[in-house]
């Protein structure tokens, strides 16, 4: 089995809901982004026109952070996600700098208030438990929800279906016959990392 | 030298104890408010994850290693007025190493989890290398400090390890995915340079005999052109017929004024002084000073501009927070604040 996503850049509207149910599901400190949309501007007026690029994990099939990730505190499952360990990781911060997309997050301070002075929500309180200062975490599909047979809670959100979650390992999947179908391709192929994340353009 | 037994008896030894000992303090209290407040109080963020504290710990790394290498040179060259120095060069190199260490417990987010990186290692990362290196470099460096160079390969292999943790260090940018900056293997060899400098530059500055003054003098000369070189030969490269991501990286590099600081002040100043400023106690501190200034800008600012990620496109963000200098500052003050106790405390055991 290796979990997978296709995003299907000519769908993108960039709204940012996905940016939001990320945050929102896994309650992200301030700051801090395990989905972001990318807002690229090309051309000229007249003809400028924006692109939208969501970036994530990309759960590579070679990671390159779990390669540098001194302690092994990233590791890649058997299922295909790249999981971070939080009780392992020394916060040396060396596989932010080795991954080639840009994803992966700091949590300085796990604990900010989004309402500076008003203290911590109770969502706020319960989510941040599941945070560590000093450690990078990143997005992990939303395994939490994989356990529970849903999908990622981007992919859910996404108002224009832009998003094709699943198994690249099962032929019958939707993912499968997407790519099958499609050709989509990856950022930076060059990184050869072989990422899990794979882009319509 | 002159340097070790004067160090035992100069009258300014006491105020320059007291002098290190308060900048220490300063890098206790800012180390403290950092971990205290967290790491949020750092200029760090999402882009640039590796700032000041890094670019201390190459420079710091880069100088114990070559002084270890210096030293071994003075030996196995048998050049005047290095060899003679070998004790004091050697504990400048272990106090340097010790304050790199300090650096880096500084900079990672949980150092009460450092053990991780014995119990859990993860030996195909360079940072590990890097780490393994730098221990067998201290051991290495501290027997060779302990036993003279009796043994002919003493020499040889502490320099060898002392170069291999420069050549880590290098490593661990240029094989970095995420880099596009770095991604080029001449890192490790212009880190090692660096480091050479560092290490010729500080001794330039220690005021050691006339003929080591003299040898000094001349590796700098023929050090700080390699250096052009290299960033000659690569800047042209990728400029020219590099990858587009790495062309973007690459101009924003050019367009950062601490570049451009680095190659005035480590490079331009310091060859002209050795050319025209005369063999004076003073151009020499100067020259010293600004060639290891000048390599700490330039680990800088490579460092910092190689972060840039090409879906950004835009100038890094990031700029070094008081808690931040003040531990930089502290750090380097140790260094040689033991040094100058390593002078003092530790016996002579010459051969």
């Amino acid at each position: 089995m290796r979990y997978g996503m296709v995003i299907n850049i000519q769908r993108c509207i960039g709204c940012d809901a996905c940016t939001v149910a990320c945050k929102s599901h896994n309650g992200t400190s301030p700051g801090i982004f395990w989905r972001k949309v990318v807002k690229l501007e090309s051309g000229t007026y007249p003809a400028a026109r924006y692109q939208f690029i969501p970036l994530l994990c990309n759960q590579c099939d070679d990671p390159a952070c779990a390669n540098v990730c001194p302690v092994k505190a990233t590791v890649k499952l058997a299922n295909g996600i790249v999981h971070v360990d939080l009780d392992k990781c020394i916060g040396c911060r060396y596989c932010m700098i080795a991954c080639p997309y840009d994803v992966r997050q700091f949590e300085a301070n796990p604990e900010a208030e989004y309402f500076p002075g008003k203290g911590l929500s109770p969502w706020e309180e319960i989510m941040y438990t599941k945070h560590q200062a000093g450690t990078v975490d990143k997005c992990n599909f939303c395994e939490d929800r994989l356990a529970q047979g849903l999908d990622p809670a981007c992919v859910v959100t996404c108002p224009v279906e832009a998003m094709t979650f699943g198994d690249m390992d099962d032929p019958n999947s939707e993912i499968s016959k997407l790519i099958a179908a499609r050709n989509p391709q990856p950022l930076k192929p060059e990184a050869g990392t072989n990422p899990a994340v794979l882009y319509i353009s | 030298m002159t340097t070790a037994t004067k160090a035992r008896t100069s009258p300014v030894m006491l105020p320059g104890l007291i002098g290190l000992a308060a900048l220490v303090v300063l890098g206790i209290i800012a180390w403290g408010y950092q971990l205290s407040q967290g790491m949020s109080v750092l200029g760090i963020g999402q882009a640039v994850v590796w700032g000041v504290y890094i670019a201390a710990f190459f420079t710091l790394a880069g100088l114990a290693s070559g002084l270890v290498i210096i030293a071994a040179l003075g030996d196995l060259l048998d050049i005047t007025g290095i060899k003679e120095n070998r004790r004091a060069i050697l504990i400048g190199a272990l106090a340097t190493y010790v304050a790199s260490g300090i650096m880096i417990l500084m900079d990672i987010g949980r150092p009460l989890r450092v053990l991780n990186m014995v119990i859990s290692s993860n030996m195909i990362s360079p940072f590990m290398w890097d780490f393994l290196a730098l221990a067998l470099s201290v051991i290495l460096a501290a027997i060779y400090l302990f036993s003279g160079s009796r043994n002919r390969w003493l020499p040889v292999l502490a320099g060898f390890v002392a170069a291999l943790v420069i050549i880590m260090e290098g490593w661990i940018l240029s094989m970095s995915a995420g880099g596009v900056l770095w991604r080029t293997g001449i890192m490790p060899a212009l880190f090692l340079i660096e480091g050479l400098m560092a290490g010729a530059a500080v001794l330039l500055i220690a005021k050691p005999e006339h003929a080591a003054t003299d040898w000094l003098r001349k590796a700098l000369m023929i050090l700080i052109p390699i250096v052009v070189l290299l960033n000659v030969f690569e800047i042209a490269t990728v400029l020219y017929n590099g990858d587009p991501d790495a062309q973007v990286a690459t101009r924003l590099y050019l367009k950062d004024w601490i570049f451009w600081a680095s190659v005035v002040l480590g490079i331009v100043v310091p060859i002209a002084l050795l050319l025209w400023g005369g063999k004076t106690r003073t151009t020499h501190i100067i020259t010293g000073i600004l060639v290891v200034l000048g390599v700490f800008l330039a680990k800088y600012v490579i460092l910092v501009a190689g972060q840039a990620q090409p879906y950004m496109l835009a100038p890094v963000d990031y700029t070094p927070t008081l808690p931040e200098i003040g531990g930089v500052i502290g750090i380097s003050a140790l260094a040689g604040l033991l040094f100058l106790l390593g002078l003092r405390l530790i016996p002579s055991k010459e051969s």
